[in-house]
Formats: structure tokens, C-alpha cells, sequence
């Protein structure tokens, strides 16, 4: 395949697939993306937020929309069971009604291929513009959409179990996912969500998703963003966040060939308080690259960033935390910090703080490091008779433990302790 | 137990012991003291394993043993118990989950069964009172925002649970106030017995007032210039180094 060819690629199965069954809210989305798509270009390095990630080994392949609902599929080992009756699944970005349990009264939570005409009008209400963000992927996402899933969380709700979204991708061969994902949290109200991405086998495919999220006055959201595939996945998440909103979220790739996260957030209101957190685990020759943006453009709010990585064999993480306060946005708090463990001599890591800071009264400050292992915290817990993989093990885990804390699902941090345990540090190349 | 012959070290490429000769018997307890940069600490470390510093001749020998084709925690296996100058802390790792693996390491070297939480919750918090420590260290990470005296509490604190055969204390009564110097001698003088033995590299004599040495051994630019008793502590307090070195 030409990557230089790999639009027209796309755009012709576009032509060839039409907007004749779809409804009326997907045919606008795709509409409002087409133009823009059309004229837009896949980036090279040569683009300052691609700089460090280099898609030419997406555009080497080609991916196709998949049609039709595959749901004759045992979910056992794929899916987080403690609350096995809130679990919504897609598989291939397709909603499936018969995998899914779910039972619920207090809020509106649709599919978008299915929503009724009055929730296509909600969501239009609350989210007029279909793309915040757009850029060629975003773009991509939408003139292919076709599904996601709508989340409408009256005021005054909370709900108290955690609600699974379960991204089942890869069940049909080079699969192009392009699930949109709208979200409105409620005045007073909470939610926490964990969207989990799980590849169903080793069938290559991109998964291109878009969440879209609001949060309004006094709400409070947990957000778990779980990848663990063995594959392409770009995915953007947009939250924009109201006075009083307290946001938490989980960013955390344990698995996957080519990963770029976009996660941006406004914070359009006081007394906001928004936490971005992120761990990932690179391995073999995985791409990890986790691009943020947070915005201040209101007073008397903060921002509490942390993403850590850890980075073997010839794997290769990339760090962008982009941080802008605006003009107006004085006694703004904001803190962010990149931690990297190299444990291989052909890993890499690139990370960029970005503050722009345009108010004179504000708390900002940001740390990144890249290191290996303490030589001498090794030596130490090894001077107690404990053997050299423990040790690294139990390193890794301390290194990991400031964001595994803070997650309050039981069943996320005893899964990613595994994980880490599970990582094969490379002997040969130890010595940095 | 310990036997030292002719040992040679280097740090970095620079040769910081030269030919060091010393036996420690069970039941004993020897001293080293020495001036800044006499190689006290290398010799400590030298017998713990670390990599930074290479044997390039001579031998170490414990229990029957040689040691220096041991790896650190096979050392400790055998053991060995290196309390440190500068304790290091981990953040991330509780006193007890580090202590309770470290135990249970050992113990399987010795065909002993693991403990159970509160067997070992138990001998623990015995230890700790010996120690007059707050439990609230066990849940704490290992040695992170720890004072001075309290890393080295917290090293005996770790001595007295592992039990090894030979402590190493590497300046333990550096940055000590009295009354912690007084806490963690008698920690040391509570794991004492007839069946281990203690090897204490310090630069003054005041922690030999409560650890009491059977021999005391000066080390000067890599090599022991002189043994004795007891009493050779408290000439060197009185007359310094340089008295010796002459």
C-alpha cells in the first residue's frame, strides 16, 4: 500500500457504503466531518504533535467498516466481573444487545445507532457541535461512525456501581472501529465508568474512538480508560467541565502496537477540580504516546496531572502534558509530573511539559524524569535476602503505586499489580 | 564464623582496601574504627556484595564458605546483615510488606515455614517495643520520610527480625542523639548472643560504650595498623588517629 494513497482508500469506501440505513444523528455526524475530512492530510513528523510518533505503520495497512452484530462470543475472560449486570459491550464498535445486562431506571444510556428520535434531540441539545476537536483522525472517526453509546445522567443522580463499557475490537480481520461516545453527567450527580478495551484475538485493527464528555455544575465523575490490545488505537477524549465538577481520570494502556491518546479538558468554571492520571506499560515494539491538554480559562480551579510509564524491551513512550491558563484564570493551582522507567537500553521515552500561562497569580509548576531502576534501593532489598527479580519487582510496583492508589475499584488495582508483575525486564540490557 | 584473608578492594578503579586480615569468632564482637576514607565502609559493603566494589584478591570466608562467589542475597541467606550507614527509602513499599518478605525469603532457607500475619504481626510488634517504635511505622514505606534515628532504628528494627548470624553495622551511631544511641545499642545488645557475632565499623568510640567491643581493629588508608582490646577505643578517643599512625 502507498500511504500517500491510503485516503483515497478510505474516501472511496465511504462513497461506496452511503448514509442509506443509517439514522438521521449518524448521517449528520458523518455529514458535518466530510468536507474537512475530504481536505485533510495524515500528519508526518513534521507536525509539532506528531513529532515524536510516526504513523506511517498505520498507513501500510488497510482497515474497512465492518457491518453486522457479532455476539456469539463468551466474554468470561474479558471483562472486569465483579459487576457483571452494568456492563455494556461492543464488539468491533458495535453495540450488542444480547452481551450486554444492564438494568436501569434513573438514567438514559443508548446506543447511537438505536436512539429514539426525543435522545437524538437530547444529545443534539447538549453536544450542537458533533466534534470539539478536529483533526484528521477525529474526522476519520466520524465519517465512519457507526455507533458509540449515549450516557444522559439526569441532575441529582448518583450511581453507585461502576459502569462497564466493554470494547471488544479485532473479531473480524482488519477491522476499522469508529465508535463516538457521548456523556452528559447531570447537575449533582456521579457516575464512574470504566471503558475497557480488549482485543478479541490477534487480528489486526484500528480502533479510532471519540469520547465526548460533559460534566455540569457539582458533578463528579470517575473515568477509567483501560487499553490492553494488540493493536491500532487512536483515541480522543474531550471533557468539558462546569463549576464545582470534580473529575478523576484513568488513563492506562497496558497493551498495544500503536497507542496515541488525546485527552483534552476545559475547565470552564470555578472551584473545578480535575485529575488526570496515567500509567502505561510499553512493551515489545509498542508505541505508547499520551498527549493532554488542560485549560483554565476560569478562576480559582486546579489541575492535578500525573502519568507514569514504564517502558521494555525496544518499546517506545512519548509524553506531551499541554497546560494553558488563560488571562482570567487567576488562583489557579495546577501540577503535573511524567515519570519514566526505562528497563531496557532500546527503549525510549520523549516527554514535553508544555505550560502556557497567561495569568500572573496562579501555582503551576511540572517535573518530568527518565530513569532505570535505584541501583542502590536494589541492592538494599536485596541485602535482605530477597532475590534480584523480587526486587525489581517490588521497585516497579512502588514506582506504579502512586497512581494504583488512587484508583477505588478493587478489581483495576489487583489487575494491574498483575500486569506488572507480569513484566519480563530484559537482563541483558540492564546495565543503562 | 567471619574469616577475612589478605583482601584487596577497589572502588571505581582506585584501591581502597589492601590486604585485610580479621576473624570473628561466635559470641564476639569486633570493632573497626578507622579515619574518614580509611575504607571502614568499603569493607562493610565489600562483605555485603555490592557490585561497585570489586575484589581483586584475597578471600572471604564464612562459615566454611566462599563468599565472595555469593550473590548479595545468598549472603544474607547464609546470614549476613548489613545495617546501613545511609538507609535507603523506597517509596511504595511498606515496612511490612518489605520485612515480611524478607523474613519469608530467609526462613525458607532455613526449612523454616513462612509465618502467618499474626504470628508475624506478633514477633513485629515485639521487636518494635524493644525499639520504642510506633506501629504506625509498620504500614509506613520503607524508610521515606523517616529522621535520621529512625532509619536506624528502623535497621535494627530489620536485624532483629531477620536474626542473621553476622551484623554488620555500618556507622550506625552517626547522626544519633544519646538517648537514640542508647535505643539502638540495646537493640543490638538484645540480638546478641553466643551463637552470632557483630562486626561495627564506626569512626568514634561512643557507641562502644554500649556495644562493647572483645576486639577492636584501626584501619588506616586500607590496611589494619593495629589490634587490641577494648581499651584501644578509649586510647583513641583520648589520643586520635594520628597518635596511631605514627
Amino acid at each position: 500500500m502507498d500511504k500517500d494513497k491510503i485516503k483515497d482508500f478510505y474516501l472511496h469506501q465511504i462513497e461506496m457504503f452511503g448514509n442509506s440505513n443509517v439514522n438521521s444523528l449518524l448521517k449528520d455526524i458523518r455529514d458535518s466531518a466530510y468536507d474537512d475530512f475530504k481536505s485533510s492530510t495524515f500528519p508526518t513528523k513534521k507536525n509539532e504533535d506528531w513529532k515524536y510518533t510516526d504513523v506511517t505503520p498505520l498507513l501500510l495497512k488497510k482497515f474497512s467498516r465492518i457491518d453486522g452484530v457479532i455476539d456469539n462470543i463468551n466474554l468470561d475472560n474479558f471483562y472486569f466481573n465483579n459487576f457483571p449486570n452494568n456492563l455494556i459491550v461492543f464488539v468491533d464498535g458495535i453495540f450488542s444487545q444480547s452481551l450486554s445486562k444492564f438494568e436501569n431506571d434513573n438514567f438514559i444510556i443508548e446506543n447511537l445507532a438505536n436512539l429514539s428520535f426525543q435522545n437524538q434531540e437530547l444529545l443534539k441539545k447538549y453536544f450542537s457541535d458533533f466534534l470539539s476537536k478536529k483533526n484528521i483522525f477525529t474526522l476519520m472517526n466520524a465519517v465512519f461512525v457507526n455507533d458509540g453509546l449515549f450516557i444522559f445522567i439526569p441532575d441529582n443522580t448518583n450511581i453507585d456501581i461502576p459502569l462497564q463499557i466493554l470494547y471488544l475490537n479485532g473479531k473480524s480481520k482488519n477491522a476499522l472501529i469508529t465508535p463516538k461516545n457521548y456523556f452528559y453527567i447531570g447537575k449533582n450527580s456521579s457516575l464512574r465508568i470504566i471503558v475497557n478495551n480488549k482485543s478479541f484475538n490477534n487480528h489486526l485493527y484500528f480502533a479510532n474512538d471519540y469520547f465526548d464528555v460533559m460534566l455540569d455544575k457539582n458533578s463528579k465523575l470517575d473515568f477509567y480508560n483501560i487499553q490492553n490490545e494488540n493493536a491500532f488505537h487512536y483515541s480522543y477524549t474531550k471533557f468539558l467541565m462546569n463549576f464545582d465538577s470534580k473529575l478523576t481520570h484513568f488513563s492506562i494502556s497496558l497493551d498495544g502496537k500503536f497507542i496515541r491518546n488525546d485527552i483534552v479538558s476545559e475547565l470552564n468554571g470555578e472551584n473545578i477540580e480535575c485529575n488526570l492520571n496515567g500509567l502505561y506499560l510499553a512493551k515489545s515494539d509498542n508505541l505508547v504516546d499520551n498527549h493532554t491538554e488542560i485549560i483554565h480559562s476560569k478562576p480559582n480551579s486546579m489541575s492535578n496531572e500525573i502519568y507514569k510509564g514504564i517502558m521494555t524491551d525496544k518499546s517506545h513512550g512519548v509524553f506531551n502534558g499541554k497546560i494553558f491558563v488563560s488571562p482570567n484564570a487567576q488562583k489557579t493551582n495546577s501540577f503535573q509530573s511524567n515519570k519514566n522507567i526505562l528497563l531496557s537500553k532500546n527503549a525510549k521515552v520523549d516527554t514535553k511539559p508544555q505550560l502556557e500561562i497567561f495569568a500572573d497569580d496562579v501555582k503551576c509548576s511540572h517535573g518530568a524524569t527518565v530513569g532505570t531502576l535505584d541501583e542502590q534501593a536494589k541492592f538494599y532489598i536485596k541485602s535482605r535476602g530477597i532475590s534480584e527479580k523480587v526486587a525489581e519487582k517490588m521497585l516497579l510496583k512502588a514506582f506504579a503505586c502512586e497512581i494504583i492508589e488512587k484508583i477505588n475499584i478493587k478489581e483495576i488495582q489487583k489487575h494491574l499489580s498483575k500486569e506488572i508483575s507480569n513484566l519480563v525486564i530484559d537482563k541483558n540490557n540492564s546495565e543503562i | 564464623m567471619l574469616k577475612i584473608n589478605n583482601l584487596y578492594a577497589k572502588v571505581e578503579g582506585n584501591e581502597i582496601l589492601k590486604g585485610i586480615n580479621i576473624e570473628i569468632k561466635k559470641g564476639e564482637v569486633h570493632a573497626i574504627m578507622g579515619p574518614n576514607g580509611s575504607g571502614k565502609s568499603t569493607l562493610a559493603n565489600v562483605l555485603a556484595g555490592h557490585k561497585n566494589y570489586e575484589v581483586t584478591k584475597g578471600e572471604i570466608i564464612f562459615e566454611g564458605q566462599n563468599f565472595l562467589e555469593l550473590s548479595i542475597e545468598d549472603r544474607a541467606k547464609e546470614g549476613i546483615f548489613l545495617a546501613f550507614q545511609y538507609p535507603i527509602e523506597i517509596p511504595g513499599i511498606s515496612n511490612y510488606t518489605f520485612l515480611k518478605t524478607a523474613l519469608s525469603e530467609i526462613r525458607k532457607k532455613n526449612s523454616l515455614e513462612e509465618l502467618d500475619s499474626k504470628e508475624f504481626m506478633e514477633m513485629l510488634k515485639e521487636k518494635m517495643k524493644i525499639l520504642n517504635m510506633d506501629e504506625a511505622f509498620i504500614q509506613r514505606s520503607v524508610n521515606q520520610g523517616f529522621s535520621g534515628g529512625e532509619k536506624k532504628r528502623n535497621e535494627i528494627l530489620q536485624l532483629l527480625m531477620l536474626n542473621p548470624k553476622l551484623a554488620l553495622l555500618d556507622e550506625t551511631d552517626s547522626g544519633l542523639d544519646i538517648d537514640a544511641l542508647k535505643i539502638v545499642s540495646n537493640g543490638v545488645n538484645v540480638f546478641r548472643n553466643e551463637n552470632n557475632a557483630v562486626l561495627a565499623v564506626t569512626h568514634y568510640q561512643r557507641l562502644l560504650n554500649y556495644i562493647v567491643p572483645d576486639f577492636v581493629h584501626v584501619l588506616s588508608k586500607g590496611k589494619i595498623i593495629r589490634s587490641g582490646g577494648k581499651e584501644l577505643a578509649l586510647e583513641l578517643e583520648e589520643k586520635g588517629y594520628d597518635w596511631i599512625k605514627e
